[in-house]
């Protein structure tokens, strides 16, 4: 049975303060923060680990919700954020813009890419009026591919630049700047958004024409979902890159222990993905050699969801 | 008062190219229940959706209270119309509680949270479908038949005033199919309902209109007595059924006709004397084994007597209690004297019936089965005082076989229908 109360939630906010205040703590300049003076300290601490720590924990949020939405509408717990297209578009734009533009406006190009290929996979899934989510699943896949080949022919006439797309498309937080925290907040109003839809997101996730008896116009319930989604998901990937698994096993290991109902599945997930992303790239900073953060979420995510597969299908 | 609370005008909607619907036309009245039948593929559900909003028809208009379907928004429709889809197959771990309480759904505002009315509605409808004790139980882990209960449970929690039905019974035992529907059936007048059915014999004992559909079109309309007969079953179903009226209901009921097959070549003769209802197992198991069956004499109300007239089982018979003609005497003598093989079965014997066990004693060498579990002719079935009785020990000192049932009885004349070939 599931705990069904506030208490994880509660927990997991109380976690997540500690956790804002350990990882800032936490880093690799290989000083002890008592030998430097306090203008260096405050220096550190405020303009290089803080912006970085909130930013870690915007785009965890973000990816984390936005996961859990896409999970509900496709009633599938193996859906995630990237699943239609989200982020070989972003990958793309941002690979334009290294190209192209020396890196100027990668955000942008990058938001934009991410948030145009949503808008694409939904154009080419509607017909008469209604979006089938099977279509939606596929036509993803489809625009997903279509794009990766923009990208990989991008890379493969990149020259110089690839290490820097590289580097990019594994996702990390290595020049964050307080501007990225700024952009990053977008994602806390989408996010309340989601959360006001909580019961609606729970009616479709029992399927779509229970939730049209249920009373929820479901086509435009598709659209808001999609759109809230495709946003957070865009300003993340424009952000940190497009980081992966954590927007696939967050939803997932919350609804194990809060049961399925977004009201406490949402503030959940949003909790417990912005606290494993600060943790992920607290580890990653704190390695000799500094990785993109997306190669240890990959790392450890990779193997948790073949096992999710695994018990998935034992039963 | 009541007035047309459902209501469908040349209602047609496709899938594609292929209309699934056509010419639908019905009108509904407040407080009733109406049965929808039809074969697979009919168009049944796809009628329920186009009434639930679900699809959208290509022409004709849905009209729920005196509105067009179309202009109501999803939230109204829902307080005024519930659901029950025939199947939902539910991903997540709801709890069968909060599956119900969704039912409340288009009542609450966005940032509001349920009220007493809505905890009273919700609880009202799992009262009344037993699913209290479920409450705690998770969605996917309960029975089908549990899910159904829960499913109306949910629609009943919308408080809705037209409840849409889809095979409502189909994963229910015998028990719970008329435990619901009766359930169902006390909603109204309070509810209209509408409601497809798979089970032609419960829609004609619950509902007070049937709609019969046949190929995206409705076949019939009416009251389950002018719709329910062998004719419209046979053109819609392309199968035949016996049409009844139930004994205690007065409703039509149907059963199968199971065709017991043809007759084959070089059968053997048997006639079969029975009565009461004690032949229509030998009669229905001689013939499918392809036998050539005989019967009689038997009164022409006697239940073995329409058994053999719906097997096309020529019968020698007596007018309605009257004693046996010396004319059907003669003709049964005649056909004793053709036939392989007599089965006698474990009728009662009164004196209007006692010639037949007499005439038996007439035949020398004749063949005879003693169909009965234990002592033949037994006291309880013999209303001559005694003369049945010691009619049957006759047969028995005579040669006469006892078979124990009716499978023995088959395999025995199989037996010498292969000493015969």
């Amino acid at each position: 049975m599931h705990a069904r109360t506030w208490m994880t939630p509660i927990s997991l906010g109380i976690f997540l303060l500690l956790s804002i205040v350990l990882t800032t703590a936490i880093g690799a300049s290989g000083f002890s923060l008592l030998d430097l003076d306090t203008a260096t300290v405050t220096m550190l601490l405020f303009d290089v680990r803080l912006p970085r720590v909130l930013a870690a924990l915007l785009v965890g949020a973000g990816l984390a919700v936005a996961g859990t939405a896409m999970q509900g509408l496709f009633k599938n717990s193996m859906a995630d954020p990237y699943i239609i297209g989200t982020s070989s578009g972003g990958a793309l734009g941002a690979a334009l813009s290294i190209v192209f533009f020396m890196g100027s406006f990668l955000p942008v190009f990058a938001f934009v890419g991410a948030t145009a290929s949503t808008v694409l996979v939904y154009i080419i899934s509607r017909r008469n009026g209604r979006v089938a989510v099977e279509t939606l699943l596929l036509s993803g896949v489809a625009v997903s591919m279509f794009l990766s080949a923009f990208l990989s022919f991008i890379m493969y006439m990149a020259g110089n630049s690839l290490h820097q797309i590289m580097f990019w498309l594994m996702g990390g937080f290595w020049n964050i700047s307080w501007n990225d925290v700024w952009l990053g907040l977008l994602i806390l109003p989408g996010c309340l958004v989601l959360l006001l839809y909580a019961r609606d997101l729970n009616v479709i996730s029992i399927g779509e024409e229970d939730a049209i008896h249920l009373g929820v116009d479901v086509e435009m319930m598709k659209i808001v979902l999609l759109l809230i989604s495709s946003f957070i998901t865009g300003i993340a990937v424009s952000v940190a890159g497009s980081i992966g698994f954590i927007g696939l096993i967050t939803p997932h290991v919350m609804r194990i222990l809060v049961g399925p109902d977004h009201r406490l599945l949402i503030p959940s997930a949003m909790m417990a993905g912005a606290a494993l992303l600060m943790w992920a790239d607290t580890l990653v900073r704190i390695l000799p050699t500094e990785i993109p953060v997306g190669i240890v979420t990959s790392l450890f995510g990779a193997p948790f969801f073949i096992y999710l597969l695994r018990s998935r299908t034992r039963t | 008062m009541t007035g047309i609370m459902v209501r469908t005008e040349d209602l047609g909607v496709s899938y594609g190219d292929t209309r699934v619907l056509e010419a639908i036309s019905i009108a509904v009245n407040e407080g009733s229940f109406i049965g929808i039948l039809g074969p697979n593929g009919c168009g049944k559900t796809t009628l329920l959706r186009a009434l639930s909003r679900i699809i959208d028809p290509a022409v004709g208009t849905v009209t729920i209270d005196g509105m067009d379907i179309a202009g109501y928004s999803f939230r109204e429709l829902a307080t005024i119309l519930g659901a029950v889809p025939q199947e939902t197959a539910v991903t997540f771990d709801f709890t069968v509680e909060e599956i119900v309480q969704m039912g409340r759904h288009p009542y609450l505002g966005r940032l509001s949270s349920m009220d007493e009315e809505d905890y009273a509605a919700y609880r009202h409808a799992m009262d009344l479908t037993n699913t209290a004790y479920l409450a705690d139980r998770l969605i996917t882990e309960i029975s089908g038949g549990e899910r159904q209960r829960v499913l109306i449970a949910r629609a009943l929690a919308q408080t809705p005033r037209v409840l849409l039905l889809d095979e409502p019974t189909s994963h229910l035992d015998i028990n719970h199919q008329i435990e619901i529907l009766s359930i169902i059936r006390g909603l109204t007048p309070g509810v209209t309902v509408i409601s497809v059915f798979h089970d032609i014999n419960l829609a004609a004992y619950f509902c007070d209109t049937i709609v019969l559909m046949e190929r995206a079109r409705i076949a019939a309309v009416g009251a389950p007595a002018a719709v329910i007969t062998d004719l419209n079953i046979r053109t819609v179903f392309g199968v035949d059924m016996i049409v009844r009226t139930h004994p205690l209901t007065g409703r039509p009921y149907t059963v199968p006709r199971y065709d017991p097959g043809p007759v084959v070549e070089q059968p053997l003769q048997v006639h079969v004397v029975c009565g009461g209802g004690t032949g229509a197992e030998t009669l229905y198991a001689l013939r499918s084994a392809g036998h050539e069956v005989t019967a009689g004499v038997l009164s022409a109300n006697d239940s073995d007597c329409t058994t053999a007239d719906g097997l096309g089982i020529r019968v020698i018979r007596e007018l309605p209690f009257a004693p046996i003609s010396p004319a059907s005497l003669k003709e049964y003598s005649a056909l004793l004297d053709v036939s392989d093989a007599v089965v006698v079965t474990g009728m009662p014997v009164g004196p209007g019936n006692i010639d037949n066990l007499r005439e038996l004693g007439n035949h020398a060498g004749l063949l005879i089965f003693l169909l009965s579990p234990g002592e033949a002719g037994t006291a309880d079935q013999d209303y001559t005082g005694g003369e049945a009785t010691s009619l049957f020990e006759g047969l028995l000192n005579r040669g006469a076989v006892q078979a124990g049932s009716v499978p023995e009885l088959v395999n025995r004349l199989a037996t010498l229908r292969a000493d015969r070939a």
